[in-house]
């Protein structure tokens, strides 16, 4: 079967954007305002900096081996069974990911939205949702997150720019923070590196890229803008509330958006507004995550096709899903869980990278034995 | 006959899927089903006050310790529906009842508790439709209550989700209630905006 190579720069660095831009979105300014202060902003850029670090080491290792996705290529370069930890290790978390995306989901749609309903089932609505999604092959793949791109990014801008009418600048002072700890510091930019993880999806992404050559291009414009709209809700939020108040508020870019009208008065509050694009934002985010989950599968069990991986770990991502407590314990398991995945998303493709370059192993641009069959 | 039976296989299948959306937005509450809340008030009051007018509504009376902020009064101004005029030069469509000018556009209901939760519980009491937080513009806290300390009454309204972080919080000199009470002559409802 051939590989269909119809993935363009564009569609790949939309992947990369609504990816990223997922459930994270809420409580970003709380997590960089705890443990940056004023400085806020600048964790959430040095976050991203390390986030970009990560997809260029995939990128780097993707034009390497155009033709296999990263389950593949470290069998070939750290060896079979060394691999096979790594591998697993991507497929767990992944799909832990993907339950505590759908958890978060939940509890902001039952305190904000839907006060009367289950937690259970806005959980098990989006995961099914991603479930069906990911029945599609890769180009389909693309094509819904290029589609929904638009949808995510435009209205969010509008947000933030029309809540800067708001903002005092003096909240973002001092811009390094007040009196910094760079342990606070370090771990701050790290809680905000890993709202970026969805981001290793890409190199699933590359092998059906139509040119793998322009994937560094793709890949640093994605994170670029991600990374630049992350940056903005972060000054958004801090800027109107201040460095204090964002510290009490649990998902302060949701109250950002109930602050802030459209001018005359169309609409005074823009929650409801927000958190329809919110939802679709989620979604692009699940569904990256679920289909990586069951793609990474399906290549380590050398199946030809992930379809029917789909509904099979529903129930167990269902399952992890209702793990946590409750919202406080769910945001220390995301914290702690989010900067030991930088370790896998980050850590493991760098060693990956290092052997590969110094056992001199590449991959065949041509049609290889271990080429990917994929559908 | 092997094609019938998959059709309707097919069909019951459709109609069962059909089945979890006809349900629909079961928990929805209409905006004139809502009692829109304009304006909160908070004062000090004393036992006797609150003994005489809280219902035993969120608890029985003396089966819960006396907080040691002290007993609270709350006066909270709701939107009438109708009768807001929204701005200058539009008549309120009041069913063609009298119009904006003579009615007051808002109404003023009192609650008593120990806590302002439990006279917020007591207030809907008196109060037949949900109350609703969503367009609370201004916050009152008579000098009375800010001295005791407003860190708790803040937590409180920082935990409901309906209410704004941009909402006015002030301190009056005088009782809060008599604040909610103001009324100006001019018909527009644009005390607070």
């Amino acid at each position: 079967m051939e590989y269909p190579r119809q993935i363009t720069a564009i569609q790949a660095a939309a992947i990369l954007i609504s990816t990223i831009i997922g459930v994270g979105v809420l409580p970003l300014p709380l997590f960089a305002v705890r443990d940056g202060n004023s400085g806020a902003p600048l964790l959430t850029l040095l976050g991203g900096i390390i986030a970009y670090i990560g997809i260029w080491i995939i990128t780097k290792l993707g034009i390497r081996f155009p033709r296999q996705s990263i389950i593949l290529y470290s069998e070939a370069v750290l060896g079979k069974w060394t691999a096979w930890i790594g591998n697993v290790l991507i497929i767990g978390f992944f799909a832990f990911l993907t339950a505590l995306a759908a958890r978060e989901f939940g509890e902001v749609v039952i305190t904000s939205v839907l006060k009367r309903t289950p937690l259970e089932v806005t959980v098990i609505v989006m995961l099914l949702m991603a479930s069906l999604s990911s029945r599609n092959d890769m180009t389909t793949f693309a094509y819904i997150h290029h589609f929904y791109l638009p949808l995510i990014v435009f209205p969010i801008v509008l947000i933030l720019a029309l809540s800067l009418k708001n903002a005092q600048f003096i909240n973002l002072l001092p811009v390094w923070g007040n009196e910094p700890s760079p342990t606070d510091m370090w771990r701050g930019v790290l809680t905000i590196a890993a709202l970026f993880q969805g981001s290793f999806v890409y190199t699933m992404v590359i092998p059906a890229m139509r040119r793998p050559d322009r994937a560094m291009v793709a890949g640093f414009w994605g994170v670029f803008i991600a990374g630049g709209l992350y940056v903005s809700t972060v000054i958004a939020a801090v800027g109107v509330f201040g460095p204090a108040e964002t510290n009490n508020l649990l998902w302060p870019t949701l109250e950002l958006a109930k602050a802030t009208s459209l001018p005359g008065n169309i609409l005074e509050r823009l929650d409801a507004a927000f958190l329809a694009v919110w939802v679709t934002a989620v979604f692009t985010t699940l569904f990256s995550t679920y289909y990586f989950t069951i793609h990474a599968m399906s290549r380590f069990f050398r199946l030809r096709d992930h379809k029917l991986l789909a509904p099979f770990i529903l129930p167990f991502l269902f399952a992890l899903a209702m793990v946590p407590q409750n919202v406080v314990q769910m945001y220390d398991i995301i914290a702690i869980a989010g900067r030991l995945g930088l370790l896998i998303t980050i850590v493991y493709p760098l060693i990956v990278l290092l052997v590969a370059v110094i056992r001199k192993k590449r991959g065949d641009a041509g049609n290889g034995k271990d080429a990917e069959n994929a559908s | 006959m092997e094609r019938t039976r998959r059709t309707q296989a097919r069909l019951l299948l459709v109609f069962v899927l059909a089945v979890p959306l006809l349900s629909g937005c079961w928990d929805r509450q209409e905006i004139e089903q809502r009692a829109v809340v304009l304006g909160v008030g908070i004062d000090v009051a004393s036992e006797q006050t609150v003994n005489k007018n809280e219902g035993e509504v969120s608890h029985l009376r003396g089966s819960f310790p006396e907080p040691e902020t002290g007993n609270i009064r709350v006066t909270m101004q709701i939107a009438v529906p109708g009768r807001i005029p929204l701005g200058p030069g539009v008549s309120g469509s009041g069913g063609g009842g009298g119009g904006a000018g003579g009615q007051n556009t808002v109404w003023v209901v009192d609650g008593f508790g120990q806590t302002i939760n439990d006279a917020l519980n007591n207030m809907q009491q008196s109060v037949a439709l949900p109350l609703f937080y969503g367009h609370l513009r201004v916050i009152v806290i008579s000098e009375a209550v800010a001295k005791k300390g407003i860190q708790n009454l803040n937590d409180f309204l920082r935990r409901n989700p309906e209410i704004r972080r941009m909402t006015w919080m002030v301190v009056s000199r005088g009782k809060a209630a008599e604040v909610m009470r103001l009324r100006r002559s001019s018909s527009v409802c644009r005390r607070f905006t």
